[in-house]
């Protein structure tokens, strides 16, 4: 019984601590960096979400990603303004902004918001030179970061409670 | 095989995302609610809880207040529940559309601490006081001109008294003169038996009787001047009295001209007073609505970050009440009221939805009352129309005149009441329609005044009177509009009253003529017959001393031993001596 409440507990911690490669590292913070962008109040917020779970990414750096670029959105409002209202506005675009507009649920997304089209724009302009930046940089703290979890507290006391539930055998 | 180190983790985050979905959704409608209230209330709006079903499109909100953004003591409306049937459909679309509701609880204008009492002041009132004075007079009047007896005002009568009073004195007086001269006569007659042996007192005696006779002479002939003298006077008096006689009877027609009645003002002063305080409550219940109506667009929910652009070509309002069923009460004069009202095509963006807002509401205390409010802002101009319908309206008795003397009343009953209003941006035109069938006036007073045959003959006229239909025409501007008072209540009554009393006047008043005039010459003909008397006597009198004159001067002639002829002249030479 203890075995069956602490073996998923457990590998949730290895899902979420699991280094794995530094692609997916630098995907898990690409697309919680896209995330962390757009504004939260939306079906398209949801829709970014559900696609980075979807992935293969590290979810670790995800949420890491989400969280720093949510603070970082906020400041580059202006400029996802800017860029999503020039999109809205131009008028080779406009058919079919308002024929997209018309299907079902898409003003859920609020695209015709200025900011949450910008960042998404802007999101969707920085995943390949933030995928770039992040896969070295990952690489090489990797090794680092694996070590660093393996000592980490309630791992090691996952991990021990496992043994013991399993009476010892590993 | 599943991979468990990938499909865990994300199965869990998804899990506690569906979770936080179905537990944080209802306080997010709910602050959504609050935020989207208080923009377009302008005050402040509280919610207790919301509950929503999206696979049903089911939204519960519980325990809602609105502040009155003028008042904060008040809300401007608050109800315990409020259960909406949304469309699926347009719902993905991101508009709410309300296809049926129901609102319990909802209380309008209540919470408030301080006093309820609302002082309607459109200057919608009828000068009661006025007509109830004018009324009142008529009345009055009638009764009193009716009761009260002329004859003894008139003014040949107390000058044909007057007269009766002073022309025997007068010719009493002559008569007095005329036995005074004669007794002096005969004294004087007496001469004769005066004279003697002694000439000397013989020639005294007669110098004595000599003046006597002359001053008698001139005496009797002062006497027949003032004879004819008082029969001129009286010729005189007698013109007096004919013209006395002729003014007597102008008055008369005068003072019994019937009074007349407006019938406007007898409208305004039987029904003004139920009439005015309904205007102006209707007036300002349909203001309130007006100034609390969204005459624009009810903001929509927006995005604190950014500009929401709108790429609809036929745009759609966001909100849209097609049908709400509403059960609340209305706080008035610190009384709650229970109201049952329907509300239909109400919309966030009043001028692209096509249909106006349409308010049905029916209140039952403290009376039956059917109000239909439109509200149309499909156009740049506020056209409202307001429909008010109170079939049994409780008429108090209304009395006009004094009930110790003469008074009409018209005796409690029911009213049937309907307005219709149409608002024009800021000016109004409508109508106020009061009807009441059983109708019975009733005459009531002292039969002294006026009697009994006029009660009877304005009742008769009063009996083809009934039913009121009285219309009231409000136009101008909503703060002040004027009203007009339109009925032939007025003209029935008028005509009844006036005709009734007319009548009554033109009888009396041949009789008053016919009994000033017999009044009259019965004291002429007293007068004419005293002063005949009189003369006759004082002719007579006067004829007498006349012939006594003759003789006495025959006999002082013959004591003198003179002809009658020579008298004069020896009587000159006697006195000379």
């Amino acid at each position: 019984m203890l075995r069956w409440l602490i073996r998923p507990a457990r590998a949730l911690v290895e899902a979420l601590t699991d280094a794995g490669t530094p692609q997916q590292l630098a995907l898990g913070f690409t697309l919680g960096m896209l995330v962390g962008l757009v504004p939260k109040d939306n079906l398209t917020a949801w829709i970014l979400a559900t696609l980075l779970l979807a992935t293969r990414s590290n979810l670790a750096m995800a949420g890491l990603g989400a969280f720093a670029f949510s603070w970082m959105g906020m400041l580059l409002d202006p400029l996802s303004h800017r860029i999503g209202l020039m999109l809205l506005e131009a008028g080779a675009l406009r058919p079919i902004w308002t024929w997209l507009f018309q299907l079902p649920l898409m003003p859920w997304t609020a695209l015709n918001n200025s900011v949450v089209l910008g960042s998404l724009v802007l999101g969707i302009m920085l995943l390949y030179p933030v995928y770039r930046v992040a896969r070295p940089l990952f690489a090489w703290l990797l090794p680092r970061l694996t070590d660093r979890a393996a000592r980490w507290h309630i791992g090691k006391v996952l991990y021990g409670a496992d043994v013991i539930a399993n009476g010892g055998s590993q | 095989v599943i991979n468990w180190r990938y499909a865990i983790p994300r199965l869990t985050i998804f899990a506690g995302l569906l979770l936080f979905l179905a537990l944080g959704v209802d306080p997010l409608a709910r602050s959504a609610l609050v935020a989207v209230g208080q923009r377009a209330a302008e005050s402040k709006v509280n919610v207790e809880r919301v509950s929503t079903s999206i696979v049903n499109a089911q939204v519960a909100i519980e325990g809602v207040s609105v502040a009155n953004r003028h008042t904060s003591q008040r809300n401007l409306w608050e109800a315990q529940a409020i259960y909406l049937d949304l469309d699926a459909a347009a719902l993905v679309q991101r508009r709410f559309v309300i296809e049926q509701g129901i609102v319990r609880g909802l209380v309008i204008n209540g919470g408030r601490s301080d006093d309820g009492h609302v002082d309607y002041d459109y200057g919608i009132a009828f000068p009661r006081a006025t007509l109830g004075d004018a009324g009142e007079k008529l009345l009055l009047d009638a009764a009193k001109l009716l009761g009260e007896n002329l004859a003894e005002e008139l003014e040949s009568v107390q000058l044909a008294r007057q007269f009766a009073a002073r022309w025997p004195q007068e010719f009493r007086d002559l008569e007095e003169r005329i036995d005074h001269w004669l007794v002096e006569v005969r004294q004087l007659q007496k001469l004769p038996e005066l004279l003697g042996s002694d000439p000397l007192a013989d020639v005294q005696q007669v110098q004595r009787a000599a003046l006597t006779l002359q001053t008698l002479q001139e005496e009797l002939a002062a006497m027949q001047n003032d004879f004819q003298r008082l029969q001129r006077l009286a010729k005189l008096d007698r013109g007096q009295l004919t013209a006395a006689v002729e003014r007597d009877v102008a008055r008369i027609e005068q003072r019994l001209q019937a009074a007349s009645l407006d019938p406007q003002q007898l409208n305004e002063y039987l029904l003004g007073p139920k009439v005015a305080p309904r205007v102006a409550a209707a007036m300002h219940w349909a203001k309130w609505v007006r100034d609390h109506l969204p005459d624009d667009e009810l903001p929509e929910p927006t995005r604190a970050r950014g500009v929401d652009v709108s790429f609809s070509a036929d745009r759609q309002p966001w909100f849209v009440a097609q049908l709400l069923r509403v059960e609340g009460e209305v706080v008035y004069d610190d009384h709650r009221y229970p109201y049952l009202a329907l509300v239909q095509g109400l919309s966030s963006s009043p001028r692209t939805y096509p249909q106006p807002a349409i308010f049905r509401v029916k209140l039952n205390d403290p009376l039956e009352t059917w109000i239909e409010f439109i509200a149309d802002r499909t156009t740049d101009a506020r056209r409202d129309k307001v429909t008010v319908v109170c079939p049994r309206v409780a008429m108090d008795e209304v009395s006009l005149g004094d009930a110790q003397r003469l008074a009409l009343q018209l005796p409690p009953g029911e009213l049937a009441v309907q307005a219709i209003m149409n608002f024009n941006d800021d000016t109004i035109a409508g109508e106020l329609r009061l009807y009441r069938s059983d109708v019975s006036f009733a005459l009531v007073g002292d039969a002294t005044f006026g009697g009994s045959e006029l009660a009877q003959r304005i009742e008769r006229s009063l009996n083809e009177i009934r039913e009121i239909d009285l219309r009231v025409v409000i136009s101008g501007p909503i703060e002040r509009p004027k009203a007009h008072l339109q009925s032939p209540l007025g003209h029935q009554l008028a005509a009844a009253i006036e005709g009734s009393i007319a009548d009554e006047i033109s009888l009396r008043r041949a009789e008053l003529r016919n009994k000033a005039r017999k009044s009259i010459e019965s004291e002429i003909a007293a007068l004419n017959e005293c002063l005949a008397i009189q003369q006759q006597l004082a002719r007579k009198k006067l004829s007498a001393a006349d012939d006594q004159h003759q003789q006495l001067e025959k006999l002082i002639a013959s004591s003198l031993g003179l002809p009658k002829q020579r008298l004069g002249r020896q009587l000159q030479r006697v006195l000379e001596r």
